[in-house]
């Protein structure tokens, strides 16, 4: 597999900030691949310093195994998705489709064959002669994505692609963006905030925190093997219980030994994802994790239910998710006493993250 | 009920006002301008249209013509002036924006005579520009540069550019940034994107400054009167003379009727382009 | 590239405001000047400013002027508030819109003109009253526009809140609306204010024969008609920054003023 874009040691400041920290990367050829991050992680700030929009303070970047770092935004062999989509509001849909292939000087006939034919894969053609404000979120988008596409470029860039449309059609894109790349065979670069997007369309994921790279991999390998205490919180849900490693698990206090796969020692953060926890109302055999509590409080989310338990006398609490089909009338409710156990081999033991997050979604 | 009662009360007054010392005012000169001129300078209530044939006189329409002429060359040169002074604004720190904004407008709300007067001063024989330029010796002679059409142009380019940049800079900040970017990735230099994609989306900035700066020059009075001489008549100087020297208000007031039609055909225009832009620009 | 344009750009606002300024600061420099000669400097005097302070006609038409000014600045400010407040709670009207934005934009003589053939019609004595009816008309739209502004950003569901929490129309208007828009009644005050005391067409022409409603414009008027004189440079010095601390009161008091 070839590497599409190399990013080496890239830094940029603001004034006193670091928006982006040394950040070093490679993107395949053909992939999707997506920078994940809150918001001010540097997520944006990277892909305009690809663009050319930003120069950086330091490192290198490289397309193609070409360095293009000092290159003018339009002399780059990559196009952007703007995250307002940028569709010029003068013009109509078709000119903002041809613009970019007027400013490569084609021959007319190229141009209106090549307008044409990406207004038609896009189905746009009826909507050729409108002007952007006469189409819907979905349309806008569809033709900020023709007029990138249609100047084949070698990297396409996506800024937040879909945080301007509603929650239902979004599903429906990120699966079309998918289809829409293995088509075109070209990278795709996405950044985006939405975990469960990046982990929807990305074939790998870089997750950026203030200005750093956190982890890089495939999403399940982040999801199942989170390698920070921020990672493991930003993506999914996951339940933490604080203690101190010792070999073969975790030490916490008022629920002694818990077990899991462990290679260092000092303070540590027991992790484990609400859908490997289950509910047992007496303490199970040997082997599993048991942690006693009462039950403090009922999610309902049509597909499965959140049981919130309060655990270690209320000091922590843990989220367990049952499958709607296994709930029973009546089987939870609030009050009751209930054990949360899991497998070891479920357990993931991190170490805190050198600067303490306050991002990330507990239970 | 309740809310008629609050609409009067809040509207009343005001819509009284201007009711009252506007619209009948401005409907009263418009009746004037089909009777005729009475003996001692009233109105003589006898129906005509010779007022009409007389403001359609090449006479006075050249006057018109005149003004229009001046008018345009004001409006074309405050708009040159204006955009890239608007476009360099834009380009300014944040903080500094508002300052710099400030300083353009400041002038504009002051006395409008004095800032005529200014141009006087500065034009006259022994003026500030005369002076300077025969003291580097560049001229040996006074340059004649008051009293004349060029010194209205001056004039009116001085009074209203400040308000052209104000609606050119606005229109320029309503610009999404991201269009700007879009058109240099998709491969476009700055001028390229200047022209295409920046200008277009100000267009409605420049036909405002544009018919303000136009409708208020063609109707303008003290700054031919000033800076003019007696010489250059325009057409708000022409009004004034039926009114004050010459006691034909029904001329008067047809040649108002003319001017206010010119103001709401190019009123109507530019809010017929600011509807379209408005258009486009949501979303 | 860039970077020249941006150099060229900021000559091009430089010399923009130098054209703005020079011929203002020409005056203000002149009217120290001691000799007549206008336009050539003999030496510091403050001499042209006594003058002006111990001439009774300048300061007759200086108190006309502060009598016009005052009065339908009040009366604007007051008639305006109402009908912003009017018009920005009630349905969108175009002809509304045009009616409040005319007197903005017709020129000075029509408006001047069709005033004083209305006052001759309705057989009205011309004096400082006259004036005063007028310069209402225009001061009005200047406060409606200002306000209306302020109105803009004004969440309206905060009516409904107070109305909600059990509070009378009326009450609404002066503890939850008032406060929110009063920076931009100040500000449309302050505008009026400017706007009166610098007003001359409207004044020439409604202010009947006679010298006694004759404003400080007029004045101004007819003392550049006789010649350029370094009184005028002192007056005009005493009036613009009069102008310029009025506008910079009324920025300060509603920030968007301007930017609308």
């Amino acid at each position: 597999m070839t590497v599409s874009i190399e990013l080496r040691n890239i830094t940029k400041r603001f004034g006193s900030v670091t928006a982006v920290d040394d950040v070093s990367l490679e993107i395949r050829d053909n992939e999707i691949f997506a920078l994940l991050g809150p918001s001010g992680c540097g997520k944006t700030t990277l892909l305009r310093t690809l663009a050319g929009f930003e120069v950086p303070d330091g490192g290198q970047v490289l397309v193609g195994g070409q360095d293009v770092t000092g290159w003018r935004p339009r002399k780059r062999p990559l196009n952007m998705m703007f995250q307002s989509y940028a569709l010029f509001p003068h013009m109509t849909v078709e000119r903002n489709v041809a613009y970019g292939l007027e400013m490569e000087k084609r021959p007319r006939d190229e141009i209106r064959a090549r307008v044409a034919e990406a207004l038609d894969s896009a189905q746009l053609s009826r909507f050729a002669s409108r002007k952007p404000d006469q189409l819907s979120g979905g349309q806008r988008q569809r033709v900020a994505l023709a007029r990138a596409l249609v100047k084949r470029p070698k990297v396409l860039l996506l800024d937040e692609p879909l945080s301007a449309l509603d929650k239902k059609l979004r599903e429906e894109m990120q699966l079309e963006l998918k289809r829409l790349q293995s088509e075109v065979g070209i990278t795709f670069l996405v950044v985006t905030h939405d975990q469960e997007e990046a982990l929807v369309m990305a074939d790998r994921i870089a997750v950026l925190r203030d200005g750093r790279l956190a982890q890089v991999g495939p999403p399940q390998a982040l999801y199942e093997h989170p390698a920070t205490h921020f990672v493991a919180s930003f993506i999914g849900v996951m339940n933490f219980l604080e203690g101190t490693a010792v070999p073969g698990g975790v030490e916490v206090p008022g629920a002694g030994l818990l077990h899991g796969a462990c290679d260092f020692t000092g303070p540590a953060s027991m992790a484990v994802r609400p859908e490997r926890v289950s509910l047992a109302e007496v303490t199970p055999g040997e082997g599993l994790n048991a942690v006693p509590g009462q039950i403090a409080e009922l999610a309902y989310h049509g597909t499965d239910l959140s049981v919130h338990v309060d655990v270690l006398d209320g000091r922590a609490r843990m989220a367990a998710r049952v499958p709607a089909a296994q709930v029973d009338a009546g089987a939870f409710e609030i009050g009751r006493p209930v054990t949360c156990c899991w497998a070891p081999e479920h357990s993931r033991i991190l170490q805190p993250d050198a600067n303490e997050t306050l991002t990330g979604s507990r239970p | 009920m309740r809310n008629r009662l609050k609409s009067v009360i809040l509207l009343g007054p005001g819509l009284g006002w201007l009711a009252l010392l506007m619209v009948v005012p401005c409907g009263l000169i418009f009746t004037y301008s089909v009777f005729e001129r009475g003996v001692y300078g009233g109105i003589d209530y006898t129906f005509t249209l010779e007022n009409f044939r007389r403001a359609a006189d090449p006479l006075f329409l050249g006057i018109f013509l005149r003004s229009a002429k001046i008018a345009g060359l004001a409006t074309l040169i405050a708009i040159l002036i204006a955009y890239p002074a608007a476009f360099a604004i834009t380009r300014a720190p944040r903080d500094w924006q508002t300052a710099l904004l400030i300083l353009v407008i400041l002038p504009f709300w002051s006395n409008y005579l004095i800032r005529t007067y200014a141009w006087i001063v500065m034009l006259n024989r022994e003026g500030l520009i005369n002076n300077g330029l025969a003291g580097l010796g560049v001229i040996d002679e006074p340059l004649p540069l008051l009293y004349n059409s060029f010194a209205v142009v001056v004039g009116l380019v001085y009074n209203y550019t400040p308000f052209v940049v104000l609606a050119i800079y606005a229109s320029l900040n309503r610009i999404n940034r991201e269009t700007i970017e879009a058109s240099e990735d998709l491969g476009a230099s700055g001028w390229v994107t200047f022209w295409r994609v920046i200008v277009p989306q100000t267009v409605p900035g420049i036909a405002a400054g544009g018919v303000f700066v136009f409708v208020l020059s063609i109707g303008n009075f003290i700054t031919p009167d000033l800076l003019g001489g007696g010489r250059l008549q325009m057409v708000g100087n022409l009004i004034y003379d039926q009114f004050l020297s010459a006691r034909d208000w029904p001329f008067g007031a047809t040649l108002s009727m003319f001017l206010i039609a010119l103001m709401m055909i190019l009123l109507f225009a530019q809010a017929m382009v600011a509807r379209r832009a408005a258009g486009e620009g949501a979303g | 590239m860039q970077r020249r344009m941006h150099t060229g750009l900021k000559l091009h606002l430089g010399l923009f405001f130098a054209f703005l300024y020079v011929p203002v600061l020409v005056l203000m420099v002149l009217s120290f000047n001691r000799a007549g000669l206008p336009t050539v400097w003999t030496g510091f005097s403050l001499d042209w400013y006594g003058k002006l302070f111990t001439a009774d006609p300048i300061i007759r038409a200086a108190r006309n002027t502060l009598v016009v000014a005052v009065a339908s600045t009040v009366l604007a400010t007051v008639i305006g508030t109402l009908l912003a407040v009017g018009v920005e709670t009630r349905r969108n009207s175009p002809f509304l819109d045009a009616i409040l934005f005319a007197p903005m934009i017709i020129p000075d003589i029509v408006l001047a003109i069709a005033l004083l053939s209305f006052y001759t019609a309705i057989s009205l004595t011309l004096g400082l009253h006259s004036i005063i009816l007028s310069h209402v008309v225009f001061n009005i739209a200047f406060v409606v526009a200002v306000v209306r502004t302020r109105m803009r950003h004004f969440d309206h569901s905060m009516l409904e809140a107070s109305a909600d929490l059990g509070a009378s129309e009326f009450t609404t208007f002066r503890r939850v609306l008032l406060p929110t828009i009063a920076p931009g009644v100040i500000a449309g005050a302050l505008l009026s204010f400017t706007l009166s005391v610098d007003e001359f067409i409207i004044a020439f022409f409604t202010a009947g024969a006679g010298q006694s409603s004759t404003t400080l414009p007029m004045q101004i008027y007819s003392m550049i008609r006789f010649g350029v004189t370094p009184e005028i440079n002192a007056m005009a010095t005493i009036v613009m920054l009069v102008s310029f601390t009025l506008v910079l009161l009324a920025q300060r008091a509603d920030r968007r003023v301007f930017t609308q």
